[in-house]
C-alpha cells in the first residue's frame, strides 16, 4: 500500500492540472480500483469500469482537498461508478428479455478467465453487501471504519458482513475439499 | 453466547478490530475452544497471504487509461464550454472488448462556438431533456443515424447511454447537447442517472 501522505500530494498536485503527477497517481491506484472494479462488476467489466472510474475521478479531482484520503476517495468514486454500470447491465439484461433477438449481446456476467483472482469464484458466490464487505477489508486491506464510510453503513454493520462472508467462505471450502479428497482443495483460497 | 458471536469476534480480531473489552472476552474463550482458534489462525494466515501478493501489472490498462485521459482533455477544455459536441460511435459487435472500447473512446469532438441559449439541432433525431422528463422516450431510427441529447431546461442531467459494449456516463448541463452515432442494429438504452424516471431506448433498424 502506497503511502497516503505521497498519494495526497500527487492527487493535489494532479488536480492543480500537474500532468505526471497525475500519471503516477494512476499508476500506483490502478490495481487497487481494479480489484475493487473485478469484485464490483465481475472480471469482464473490470477494465471498463476501471477506465470510466479514472475519468470520472480525474475530472473531478480539482476538488479534491486532501480531507480525505486519496485512496479512499478514488475507491468511493471507483464504486459510485460500479453502482452505475451495474444499474445499467441489470436494466441491459431486463430488456434482453423483452425483445427477442436482441442482436447486441450485453457482454454480461459471462465465464470469467480462469485464474484472474484469487478465490474471485469463492468470492463471486458471496452475498453482494457481504463480498463488498469482505473485498474493501480484505483485499483493499481498509479498516472497518473506512469501509463503513465507503458502504455508507456503520462499522458494526461491516463487522457482522465481514464475518458472515468468512463463514460462507468457509462452507464453500468445505465442499470443495469433501469434493477433492486428495486434500488439494485449501491449497489456493481460503477465507 | 451463541457460537455466531464468537465467530464475529474471531473474524473481528484477526483485522485487529477489536476494542479492549471484546478482547479479553475472547482471550477467555480462545483456550477452551479448538473451533475459534482453528479459524483465527486461519483468517490471520490469510491476511498476512494477501499483505505479501503483489500488485498485478496493468500495463496495458494503463495505457488505455491514458489515453482515454488524453481524449476526455482535448475534448473538454475546461471550464467546457456549452453546445460541446460529442460524438461516439455506437454498437461495435464482435470486436474484441478492449478494441471496441478503444474505438468507442476514439470520440471526436469539438468545442462549438454556439452561444449559449440557442441549441442548434446537429442529430437526425433530437431528444430534450427538460426537468425531469426527456420529451421523447422510446426512438426508432435506421441504422447510421445520430441521435443528439439537449439539455433545453435549467435542471442539470446526469446522461447514462449504454452504446453496446460500454455505458458512458457524461455530465449534461443546461445548454449542452450529447451525440451518439448508431451504426449497428440493436438496442440501445438512455436514462439520466439524477432522475431515475428518465429513460428511453433508442432501437436501432438494420
Amino acid at each position: 500500500m502506497t503511502g497516503d501522505d505521497d498519494l495526497t500530494r500527487l492527487a493535489l498536485r494532479a488536480g492543480q492540472g500537474d500532468r505526471a503527477a497525475e500519471e503516477v497517481f494512476i499508476a500506483r491506484t490502478m490495481d487497487d480500483v481494479w480489484r475493487y472494479c473485478a469484485h464490483a462488476v465481475g472480471v469482464t467489466h473490470a477494465d471498463d469500469a476501471t477506465q470510466a472510474t479514472y475519468l470520472r475521478a480525474l475530472r473531478a479531482l480539482p476538488n479534491f482537498r486532501g480531507e480525505s484520503s486519496p485512496r479512499t476517495w478514488l475507491i468511493g468514486v471507483a464504486r459510485n461508478t460500479c453502482l452505475d454500470e451495474r444499474r445499467s447491465l441489470a436494466r441491459r439484461i431486463n430488456l434482453r428479455d423483452r425483445i427477442e433477438a436482441q442482436p447486441q449481446d450485453a457482454a454480461d456476467l459471462g465465464p470469467r478467465p480462469p485464474g484472474t483472482l484469487e478465490t474471485e469464484e469463492l468470492l463471486d458466490a458471496l452475498d453482494p453487501d457481504r463480498r463488498e464487505a469482505f473485498v474493501l477489508t480484505q483485499v483493499l486491506g481498509f479498516s472497518y471504519e473506512e469501509a463503513a464510510g465507503l458502504a455508507d453503513c456503520p462499522v458494526g454493520t461491516i463487522r457482522s458482513r465481514v464475518a458472515r462472508a468468512r463463514a460462507d467462505l468457509l462452507v464453500q471450502l468445505r465442499a470443495i475439499d469433501d469434493a477433492e479428497p486428495d486434500g488439494r482443495g485449501r491449497a489456493q483460497g481460503s477465507a | 453466547m451463541e457460537h455466531d458471536s464468537w465467530f464475529e469476534l474471531v473474524s473481528a480480531s484477526a483485522d485487529g478490530q477489536l476494542n479492549e473489552h471484546e478482547r479479553s472476552r475472547l482471550d477467555a474463550h480462545l483456550p477452551g475452544c479448538a473451533t475459534c482458534r482453528e479459524h483465527l489462525e486461519q483468517f490471520e494466515a490469510d491476511r498476512r497471504r494477501r499483505r505479501m501478493a503483489t500488485p498485478t501489472d496493468r500495463g496495458e490498462l494503463l495505457a488505455r487509461v491514458r489515453q482515454a485521459r488524453a481524449d476526455q482533455l482535448r475534448g473538454r477544455p475546461t471550464p467546457a464550454p456549452p453546445g460541446r459536441r460529442l460524438a461516439v460511435r455506437a454498437g461495435v459487435v464482435g470486436a474484441g472488448v478492449a478494441a471496441a472500447v478503444a474505438a468507442l473512446m476514439a470520440m471526436t469532438s469539438s468545442a462549438e462556438p454556439a452561444p449559449a441559449p440557442r441549441l442548434a439541432a446537429h442529430g437526425d433525431v433530437v431528444v430534450d431533456a427538460h426537468a425531469q422528463s426527456f420529451d421523447r422516450a422510446e426512438i426508432e431510427v435506421p441504422a447510421g443515424s445520430v441521435v443528439e441529447w439537449r439539455n433545453t431546461g435549467a435542471t442539470r442531467h446526469l446522461l447514462v447511454r449504454e452504446l453496446g459494449p460500454v455505458t458512458i456516463t457524461e455530465d449534461l448541463l443546461p445548454g449542452s447537447s450529447e451525440e451518439a452515432e448508431f451504426t449497428q442494429p440493436g438496442v440501445y438504452g438512455f436514462s439520466c442517472a439524477i432522475h431515475p424516471q428518465m429513460e428511453g431506448t433508442v432501437t436501432v433498424e438494420a
